[in-house]
């Protein structure tokens, strides 16, 4: 049987399992265990991959499926991974694995919560296992929606404000990411029709046909990619949201964005996508920018790490523009290593927020002396996003910006040097918000006697912690898996001109 | 190598900057009263010639000296620095406090602490037979070579660096006897022994043939002993010991009147040539309240405004619109009427 299939089989029985369950204690255990059991699917799901492609098999995708769904407009289920899906999954496993765990103190309707939280998963492994766009766009509805539900129901603040303008903006996305593809569709050359990644690869649109709808696939996935402009779903969505959706929907959902155009809208277009490349990359080089700006300001920790996560986005995209295998490695690495860095984050704000009951940190300071191995795991964490060498951060910006250099003519050197400008502000407020919140006087004595981490709290940190530490020290591996998957895309693009 | 095989202009660049840190620390090293911060810029300073030593570096054999000399200081630095930190480390542990202010006299109560900091004073200010005369001498060589000017700066600066290295030891270990809270004790065991260890490589480091160990290009070279320049750079640190005795052995005006005779560029100093207010003030006036206020400000009133504008329009245009649903049947049926008349005219023009 197709390993891939367990991972949309294990949600659904763990979503009926949770249905089923009598109690809390149930429904989080039968919850953590699903998910477990998930997370050691996409491990031996990775290494069955690498196995393969040790043995000398050089498909494009492996692990194929294929069944017809609506034949006469010839949709079909069709599923089926590479090096890049492989690491999503893992990264994906990781995050869900951890947010279940950060959850683990919900009071609140907690078996509808957790069933949207793991119906969220399910569309988000879906998207990374689809090669029909048709299912692909199936399952990427199944991750937006149930985000609504989340934060508007088990959010904080203003919670019913920021879910209708995250839902709507991503619906936008939507709307015009479904003009690309029926565009993808019928536009296919040689008169393909036809909703398979493969197959359209192989008869490429004409280039009129992919000017007109390029911007609209590449803009449809750069919302949710929160691109400048179009960002502005992000800092607000985030900071309502509960722990684990904020970690799922940063940590993952946000680099479906990334992934999307890298899959669609430059493989199916790269003509377009090498001739329009230079509007976009002035787009997120702003958004790399003025994310990290915008972040020195805020008060409010979670809107710290939203705006932050708008300006590692924005690099992932930037990554993805440049069009050399080099620099999409980075970006493809910057996906994996920000997802786990902004969902330990989230996680650590959540688990500070339960005790402190604030999220401003003015009103927080010297908690490295209180909850010692929660600031400590922050700091780190921090040193991560700023790029220190020996984590993730520093291997996937570092790889971004060699690539981005290769390319020797002024627009591309001004825009790269912009970007990494944006390190040093990363910098700054990364390290202001550790001194401000963990460092310095106790402001409140009421801090004095908050307990530190729980063994649920400990497990869901210690594993994201673990990853990125892990991604740091030891990159290589993960950047030959991306590399090597890399080669059709970066063929197509360099023989696009 | 790199950078001189293909940017020699890089280099040049460095070996500027690494002469001016050296000195401007050197400078700001002289007016400071905190132990620790004294130490700080003089670690500034010695890095300064490291660069400078780089700086001026070729590549293979002799001409790389540069290279050698720098990382012999580097390490020789290492043992007297970290000695000197160390040591100020056990003198705040006597005193508990870290101003030259609060000390004074103490050879009488930490004589572990004294002897070691002085082997320390004198490596790092180049007297002979100890560690920092050698890995110095290769630097001044190398940056006589290379530019005179260079030379001349780093000559300097090594008389600077014996001046508050000894105004230090003087001030702390002799000068005048200050009130203290209780009778300074030497420290522990675990403190002195590192002292000591330390101390016997700050004298021994520099004994060792750096140039056959590291190179610019892995292969060993000879290097000798340049009279000249030693014993130039030997008279200027001792000039620099004894300017130090005279006003820092006893206490003494001297110091005090040539600040006040300075005034301008003696306050300058004094305020580390003010580079930390304007750093302060280009991070929070500059970014934080000029660019990233209006930034977060234009996120939250424009682009956000926009997209909730969207949002509103909607809801306007459709309160208005609602009023069509109106539940009157007689409405509908004008409505019908009207939009059946409508199309008939529209046929009638098409046929026409």
């Amino acid at each position: 049987m197709n390993p891939l299939h367990l991972l949309i089989l294990i949600p659904i029985l763990t979503v009926i399992g949770i249905t089923l369950s009598k109690n809390m204690k149930t429904v989080r255990w039968v919850s953590a265990t699903g998910m477990f059991a998930q997370l050691i699917v996409t491990i031996v799901i990775m290494s069955l991959y690498q196995a393969l492609r040790a043995s000398g098999i050089t498909d494009e995708m492996v692990f194929m499926s294929d069944y017809t769904w609506f034949p006469t407009l010839n949709i079909h289920y069709a599923i089926g991974i590479d090096g890049i899906s492989a690491a999503m999954l893992l990264l994906t496993g990781i995050v869900v694995f951890a947010g279940i765990f950060a959850s683990w103190e919900l009071e609140y309707l907690q078996k509808e919560f957790f069933i949207a939280l793991i119906l969220l998963a399910t569309g988000v492994f879906g998207f990374f296992i689809s090669i029909d766009l048709f299912t692909m766009f199936l399952y990427y509805e199944i991750a937006v929606i149930p985000m609504y539900l989340l934060i508007g129901i088990w959010g904080t603040g203003p919670k019913e404000y920021s879910a209708m303008k995250l839902t709507l903006m991503l619906m936008g996305g939507s709307a015009l990411l479904i003009v690309a593809l029926f565009g993808i569709y019928y536009g296919a050359g040689d008169g393909t029709i036809s909703f398979n990644l493969l197959e359209l690869a192989k008869h490429p649109m004409k280039v009129e046909a992919q000017r007109f709808f390029f911007p609209f696939a590449f803009l449809g996935f750069g919302v949710l990619g929160a691109l400048f402009p179009f960002h502005t779903w992000s800092p607000d969505g985030h900071a309502s949201a509960p722990t684990a959706v904020s970690m799922l929907h940063a940590g993952v959902l946000m680099k479906l964005g990334g992934y999307g155009i890298f899959r669609i809208a430059m493989y199916l277009m790269p003509q377009a996508a090498q001739e329009q490349a230079w509007i976009f990359i002035i787009l997120t080089s702003a958004s790399v920018i003025y994310g990290a700006l915008g972040a020195i300001w805020q008060k409010d920790l979670k809107y710290i790490n939203a705006y932050s996560s708008v300006s590692h986005c924005g690099l992932v995209i930037f990554g993805l523009l440049m069009m050399n295998q080099t620099a999409m490695d980075g970006a493809i690495l910057q996906m994996i290593s920000h997802g786990l860095m902004t969902a330990l984050f989230f996680a650590l704000i959540g688990m500070i927020y339960s005790r402190t009951h604030t999220r401003n940190i003015h009103e927080m300071g010297g908690l490295m002396k209180v909850i010692p191995f929660l600031a400590v795991v922050y700091m780190i964490a921090g040193f991560a996003s700023l790029g220190l060498p020996g984590l993730s951060g520093f291997v996937a910006e570092m790889t971004i910006f060699v690539g981005a250099f290769q390319h020797g003519d002024l627009f591309h050197r001004v825009a790269t040097i912009m970007a990494i400008s944006a390190i040093v502000v990363t910098a700054v407020y990364i390290l202001r918000v550790v001194g401000i919140l963990l460092l310095g006087p106790i402001k409140n004595d009421h801090f004095l006697h908050l307990k530190d981490a729980t063994w649920y709290e400990k497990i869901s940190t210690v594993t994201l912690l673990a990853a990125v530490v892990g991604v740091g020290f030891y990159p290589i591996w993960l950047y030959n898996l991306i590399f090597d998957s890399l080669a059709p895309v970066a063929h197509k693009l360099m023989t696009a001109l | 190598m790199v950078y001189h095989l293909f940017a020699p202009g890089v280099q040049e660049v460095i070996a500027w900057v690494g002469g001016f840190t050296s000195l401007f620390a050197a400078i700001i090293a002289m007016t400071q009263y905190d132990i620790k911060r004294i130490l700080a810029f003089s670690t500034l300073s010695q890095i300064g010639y490291m660069m400078l030593a780089l700086g001026v570096s070729g590549y293979g054999g002799e001409a790389g000296v540069g290279y050698m000399a720098s990382m012999f200081h580097l390490f020789t630095h290492a043992m007297f620095k970290a000695l000197l930190f160390l040591g100020a480390g056990s003198i705040i542990h006597a005193v508990h406090s870290n101003l030259m202010g609060d000390m004074g006299q103490l050879r009488k109560y930490l004589p572990i602490t004294h002897i070691t900091f002085l082997i320390a004073c004198l490596s790092i200010s180049g007297v002979p037979f100890f560690a920092g005369f050698f890995s110095k001498d290769e630097i001044l060589v190398a940056a006589f070579e290379h530019s005179k000017i260079l030379f001349a700066i780093e000559y300097l600066v090594a008389g600077l660096t014996a001046f508050y290295m000894f105004r230090l030891y003087f001030s702390v270990f002799w000068g005048e006897e200050k009130q203290y809270h209780h009778t300074p004790h030497e420290s522990p065991l675990v403190m002195t022994i590192p002292l000591l260890i330390l101390a016997f490589a700050s004298i021994f480091a520099g004994y060792l043939p750096f140039s056959k160990l590291v190179t610019s290009d892995a292969l060993p070279f000879d290097t000798h002993l340049h009279w000249s320049i030693a014993i130039a750079s030997v008279a200027i640190g001792f000039a620099g010991i004894f300017i130090a005795w005279l006003f820092y052995r006893k206490k003494s005006d001297a110091p005090d009147k040539i600040t006040t005779q300075l005034g301008v560029i003696y306050t300058t100093a004094y305020n580390k040539f003010y580079i930390d207010e304007l750093y302060l003030f280009i991070t929070k006036r500059i970014i934080f309240n000029y660019i990233s206020r209006p930034i977060a400000w234009f996120d939250r009133n424009v682009i956000d405004a926009t997209m909730n504008g969207v949002g509103t329009i909607t809801q306007k245009s459709s309160e208005k619109l609602k009023v069509l649903q109106s539940g009157q049947l007689s409405d509908y049926a004008a409505f019908f009427a009207a939009g059946a008349i409508a199309l008939v005219l529209f046929m009638l023009y098409l046929l026409n």
